[in-house]
């Protein structure tokens, strides 16, 4: 459906270039709710916008269903109106001088889309209908709430019934609530209309719950791409695993691995642990051993093998409501164990935790060389 | 050092031995007063730095003097009006010559200093405007010019009545001001000038422009090959295709030198007008702007008077009858613009 | 107790100096109006008598307002486009078209219109006469006494003023709304249609009015020009001069305030236009810094537009002045006059240039420093003080360029003489500037005003929240924020100062000539060779000085760039 080679952008600024995307290979499905992920500069608004012709890529190509779109090399670049698809915008982008109404119905009307004159009405009612918004049609936008103003700029983009609908940080404006609300309304409705969609945030429990794939991304890169599980349990290497979630990570390095498993040699003995690329590791090279709180079992049971046990003591302990986080440390390294909230234990006590293998995860460092993203010319 | 000394002795002497010996001598007893002074600025003409600079050095020259002289223009019916305001205000000008033709704003409020020029200083009496100034230049706003290169000098106007003639028919191009036609009427009659007006404006379908400056370039480009109100001697003598056709009649109206009653330095102001009568000045402003008394021989002006009935417009009849006549040719002049 | 003293009243003391002066200018000619014969201690309605009883007034004012909305259609036109271009595109030719613009503003009016009337007039026009059409009375191909020549000529003079108005409006636009449109499939020229000018519509009727107010009021083409019948700043102009006695101060007087009459209409329909969309001028949220349109295809017919702007309004003036500084006394050119065609005209307006050039950079510096100061004090006051004072100031200050340059620079010298016992400023440069910087306080206010409603309250009150005081917030984030928009006011400020002769012809003082001052007296002296020179050189001098100011304040680049 969509795919992307090579992209790369640069600006400049001042005397400065900086490289917002740097050589980024993707494809995507039809019908997939593909989530771009990442921290702020990350350049995941960057990838968005050029797939929407609105910034222009220094190199590389893009393509929906196999038709070109930008091509640095040969020069050709379709402008934004002559692309398949729509964009709903972080600030919403509402025209403030028209109505919901007008909003919606502007670009069915002067738009390269636009459709015959007699259908601009039921077009934009019917996608204010399916938004519940129909009874807003004719309100002044500038009097809508941010809950009200995303639902048009979604009406907006769908009201051209694209084939690609891309969506930047729809959601970070809106109450915490809301949010939740609409992450599951939105899914579904993505997947009724069999929309293919690229959703950029940084939320990860946003990307998590709504993707069907999810591209992390960091400094310009594409460093992981896979399902929500996936990138969950098995973060490729520091970054991805500290963003997606919390997780424990204890320094260390690899002492043995095969098969998708490794012996992690850390301060508080050697563990085991799964990997999620056996091509980045090499024996002896420095790796973190990775848990989330919440898989670390504590106490420790009776009938666990020692050697997936770890001696720690119990400096804090935070109340969440549902869950009860306590605060560890086991030599130099602190961890955090997520628990049930009836869970009791004593300040200052000293205990045996397990580290289950099969949750444990060996996790490389994120290279160096991914880490800037300016250069000074 | 005794070279320098030597030197210094010489730049001050030197205007000391150009002096003149033929001054009257309460002239001469001006030129101490006027050295104390040191400086004079004088307003009326728009001269470029050169020209101001020649007439430094003339003026200079004249009287054995270093006087600083500066110069500045501008629309003179408004200069003369806040100058008359400043005066009753006692605020400064700054200026010491008013060098206009025009002075009635400033006449009833004693903003112009008396000079006896003929009494006192030996002047001409018939250069004497009122008991103020003292007439430098005549002037030149009722004069036609032809473009030489569109006219040839026999089908050229003979008569300022020759302007009705059916073949200039949008072909004259005149100043939106009754100026000329003030002048004209002590020469021909208020009734007949008036009639001369009207039948230019309502047969002739004339050009008029508010500005001198774009009259002359104009009939320079041969757009309109007549112009009335404005002289081209300054052009002519640069190889302009303009010139001043052979009318029979030639009006003129004077301006002079004002020393205004508040000036800061009043004697060599009045050093000044007097210079600018004498030949040295007269040749000046000749030279500058083709300036010039019909009176003094060999000028421009001089030639062209040579011959042709002279009328010059007594400067007390100008400003008994300045107002009256400026509105009623106005009134003509707006019926045929509006 | 004594209470500290707060910076924020020198904002609030600019905006009143910055008022007074205005008040100045306007009560000069409302007090001019009730006197006669130049006396101001005497007062009649004579003056309203004789204008109003004329029973060619209604056809004048028609005239006028001709030429008011002709000039304005033809200005937004090239203007709207060109700022849009500079501001918010990749065009190719940005810096060609901002040093054309800047050029245009250093071009003295008369050469302009005097380079039409060679090629346009009836009876010896050079394209009437390569047509064989010249014509004394009656219809030649071309005829250039008109007011459509007119309405085109001032037009397009004010082409560069209104686009450096419009920029800053364009550049503090929020550019989600218009790439919201383009990739809803709407193309870039529907989208500047249907969002970008409604957006910009309270800026784009701020430059209408305003320039409706300049171009009633332009005297320079229509004494050149001067078409059939007159329009009412030719009877202030006459009332003034052409009357070689007194100066008709009750007349031209009269006829100012009937011009404000005619100013003060459009100004009062712009400020209901703008309670209506002040409701919808910012609206919350993240606001994106606009990015730069590709043209692509369309770089040819916009290079194609500035094409067409520069030839009629600064190609034809330029060779013309170039043409009248090769050549003794002025004419149209022609094979014989070849002959004559010499550098002297140069050389002599080089001799002239170093003093008066140092008296008008004083003059501009002057002037820049004073207009500034009040139109961001009362920018200041208008936008962001909640006195119910505030849109009165407003108002007033938008009247002010409705006085005639003629009258404000008299009220001026009567102010000057007035109050010399306590200042002596009458005869000085300072009373200059300060008049120059009052008739230039609309244009910095119109252009600092739209800027500022941009600016989202939030990002000062950010910082009041952040501990500093209204003061620092003053100087630490609304400057910082209004550089483009004080850039330009003051870039046209200073060019205006550089070129205006009026008010230097009337309060030049003895012993400072300036340069504009320097062309006149050389041009009414007929030494047009050397004029035009003088002319030239300030052209080059000033576009310079453009481009520099332009470089130094980054004013060129605006934000990110793609590299190529």
């Amino acid at each position: 459906m969509i795919s992307v080679r090579g992209l790369t952008a640069k600006y400049r600024l001042g005397r400065d270039t900086v490289t917002a995307l740097d050589g980024i290979d993707l494809h995507i499905e039809p019908g997939q709710v593909f989530v771009l992920l990442g921290p702020s500069g990350c350049g995941k608004t960057t990838l968005l916008r050029c797939l929407a012709g609105l910034e222009r890529p220094t190199s590389g190509q893009i393509e929906i269903e196999g038709a070109p779109l930008s091509d640095a090399e040969t020069g050709l670049f379709i402008p934004p109106e002559d692309r398949p698809l729509a964009m709903v915008f972080q600030s919403y982008a509402m025209w403030p001088h028209m109505t919901v109404f007008d909003n919606v119905a502007f670009p069915l009307k002067a738009g390269r889309r636009r459709v015959p004159p007699h259908e601009v009405s039921d077009r934009v009612t019917e996608v204010l209908t399916l938004l519940g918004i129909d009874h807003l049609a004719d309100r002044s936008v500038t009097t809508l709430s941010g809950g009200q103003q995303q639902r048009v700029g979604l009406a907006r983009a769908l009201a051209l019934r694209p084939r690609v609908l891309l969506m930047d940080e729809p959601l970070s404006n809106l109450d915490f609530r809301l949010q939740v609300e609409l992450r599951g309304q939105l899914r579904t409705l993505m997947h009724d209309l069999d929309l293919t969609t690229v959703h950029v945030t940084h939320n990860q429990a946003e990307a998590l719950e709504m993707g069907d794939r999810i591209a992390v991304m960091d400094a310009g890169h594409v460093v992981q791409i896979g399902d929500p599980e996936s990138i969950y349990h098995r973060p490729v290497d520091e970054h991805v695993a500290r963003f997606v979630g919390d997780m424990n990570l204890i320094p260390g390095s690899v002492a043995r691995w095969s098969d998708g498993t490794a012996q992690v040699l850390t301060a508080s003995g050697t563990f085991l642990a799964m990997t999620a690329d056996d091509t980045a590791l090499s024996e002896g090279s420095r790796c973190f051993l990775g848990i989330r709180p919440a898989d670390l079992v504590v106490p420790a049971p009776e009938s666990a093998s020692p050697e997936t046990c770890m001696t720690v003591e119990i400096v804090n302990r935070r109340f969440q409501g549902d869950r009860m986080v306590f605060g560890l440390k086991a030599g130099d390294t602190t961890l955090e164990v997520s628990t049930h909230h009836s869970v009791r234990l004593g300040i200052g006590s000293t205990i045996q935790i397990q580290i289950p293998p099969d949750s444990a995860i060996a996790v490389i460092p994120t290279p160096e060389n991914r880490a800037h993203g300016v250069t000074t010319v | 050092m005794k070279k320098l000394l030597a030197l210094a002795f010489i730049l001050i002497a030197t205007p000391v031995l150009a002096q003149s010996d033929d001054l009257p001598d309460t002239v001469r007893a001006l030129i101490p007063l006027a050295e104390e002074e040191g400086e004079l600025h004088i307003y009326g003409a728009t001269l470029n730095p050169r020209q101001v600079r020649a007439f430094a050095k003339s003026f200079n020259a004249h009287y054995g003097t270093d006087i600083d002289l500066s110069m500045s223009g501008g629309l003179h019916s408004a200069k003369a009006s806040e100058v008359a305001m400043a005066h009753r205000a006692g605020v400064p000008t700054g200026i010491d010559v008013f060098w206009t033709g025009l002075i009635s704003a400033m006449v009833d409020t004693g903003a112009l200093m008396d000079v006896d020029w003929a009494g006192d200083y030996g002047a001409d009496p018939s250069l004497t405007m009122g008991q103020w100034g003292l007439r430098t230049h005549d002037g030149h706003q009722s004069m036609v010019t032809v473009n030489t290169g569109r006219v040839s000098a026999a089908d050229a106007p003979k008569t300022y009545y020759d302007l009705l003639d059916p073949k200039w028919n949008g072909r004259i191009v005149l100043p939106r001001s009754p100026f000329p036609w003030i002048a004209m009427t002590y020469a021909l009659g208020e009734q007949e000038t008036a009639d001369l007006l009207t039948g230019i404006l309502t047969q002739q379908n004339p050009k008029m422009l508010a500005r001198y400056a774009d009259i002359r370039a104009r009939v320079l480009s041969g757009e309109f090959p007549i112009a009335v109100g404005t002289d081209i001697f300054s052009l002519k003598k640069r190889g302009a295709p303009v010139d001043h056709p052979d009318i029979d009649l030639l009006v003129l109206s004077s301006s002079g030198a004002f020393v205004l009653a508040d000036a800061e330095h009043p004697a060599a102001a009045k050093l000044w007008g007097l210079w600018a009568v004498s030949p040295e000045g007269q040749a000046t402003l000749e030279e500058a702007r083709g300036y010039s008394l019909a009176a003094t021989p060999g000028t421009a002006l001089n030639k062209y008077a040579e011959g042709r009935r002279v009328v010059h417009v007594p400067f007390d009849w100008r400003l008994e009858n300045h107002d009256r006549l400026a509105e009623r040719f106005l009134g003509i002049l707006e019926k045929a613009g509006g | 107790m004594l209470r500290r003293f707060n910076p924020l009243s020198l904002i609030y003391g600019g905006a009143i100096i910055g008022l007074i002066f205005v008040v100045v200018s306007l009560a000069g000619n409302v007090v001019g109006s009730f006197t006669s014969e130049a006396r101001f201690d005497r007062f009649t309605i004579d003056a309203y008598v004789r204008l109003l009883s004329d029973p060619g007034l209604p056809a004048t004012m028609a005239r006028t307002l001709a030429l008011g909305f002709g000039s304005i259609t033809v200005t937004l036109f090239f203007a709207l486009p060109f700022a849009w271009l500079l501001a918010r595109t990749d065009f190719k030719w940005k810096t060609g078209l901002f040093t054309l613009l800047a050029a245009k503003l250093a071009i003295p009016g008369f050469i302009t219109a005097m380079a039409y009337v060679w090629l346009f007039n009836p009876s010896a026009g050079l394209v009437n006469e390569v047509l064989g059409q010249t014509n004394y009375t009656g219809e030649a191909a071309f005829d250039v006494y008109q007011i459509k020549w007119l309405c085109l000529l001032q037009g397009l003079v004010l082409v560069p003023g209104a686009a450096f108005m419009l920029i800053p409006a364009l550049r503090n636009l929020d550019g989600s709304l218009e790439e919201a449109a383009r990739v809803a499939g709407v193309p870039a020229w529907k989208t500047f249609q249907h969002i970008v000018l409604p957006l910009l519509a309270p800026g784009v009727l701020a430059v209408a009015v305003f320039y409706f107010v300049v171009a009633v009021e332009m005297f320079d083409f229509v004494a050149i020009i001067a078409p059939p019948g007159d329009v009412l700043v030719l009877t202030i102009y006459e009332a003034l001069n052409t009357v070689d006695g007194l100066p008709d101060y009750g007349l031209a007087g009269a006829a100012g305030v009937l011009l404000f009459a005619l100013s003060a209409g459009a100004i009062l329909f712009y400020v209901r236009f703008l309670r209506q969309a002040r409701k919808y001028a910012v609206l919350g949220g993240k606001r994106r810094d606009p990015g730069l349109v590709r043209l692509g295809k369309w770089q040819r017919p916009a290079s194609a537009l500035v094409f067409v702007w520069m030839t009629l309004s600064v190609g034809l003036p330029v060779i013309t002045l170039i043409w009248v500084a090769l050549v003794p006394f002025i004419q149209p050119p022609s094979v014989a006059a070849l002959d004559n065609v010499s550098l002297f005209g140069f050389l002599d307006g080089l001799a002239y240039l170093s003093e008066p050039l140092k008296n008008t950079a004083i003059v501009m510096a002057g002037t820049i420093i004073m207009a500034m100061t009040f139109a961001i004090c009362l920018t200041w006051v208008v936008t962001r003080s909640r006195s119910t004072m505030a849109p009165w100031a407003d108002a007033l200050v938008f009247l002010a360029p409705a006085v005639p340059a003629i009258v404000t620079a008299t009220a001026f010298q009567v102010m000057g003489i007035a109050v010399y016992q306590w200042l002596p400023l009458y005869g000085t440069l300072f009373l200059i500037m300060a008049a120059m910087g009052t008739r230039m306080l609309a244009y910095c206010t119109r252009t600092m005003n739209a800027a500022a409603l941009q600016i989202h309250p939030e990002l000062e009150e950010a910082a009041w929240v952040a501990g500093l005081s209204k003061w620092q917030t003053f100087k630490g984030v609304f400057l910082p924020l209004m550089a483009p928009a004080i850039f330009y006011a003051a870039l046209m400020v200073g060019m205006l100062a550089a070129r205006d002769l009026t008010l230097p012809l009337i309060m030049n003082s003895a012993g400072t000539p300036l340069v504009s001052v320097l062309i006149f007296d050389l041009q009414t002296n007929g030494e047009t060779a050397s004029a035009a020179a003088v002319a030239l050189y300030m052209i080059v001098v000033l576009v310079l000085l453009a481009l520099t100011a332009r470089k130094i304040t980054g004013m060129a680049e605006p934000g990110l760039e793609p590299t190529r």
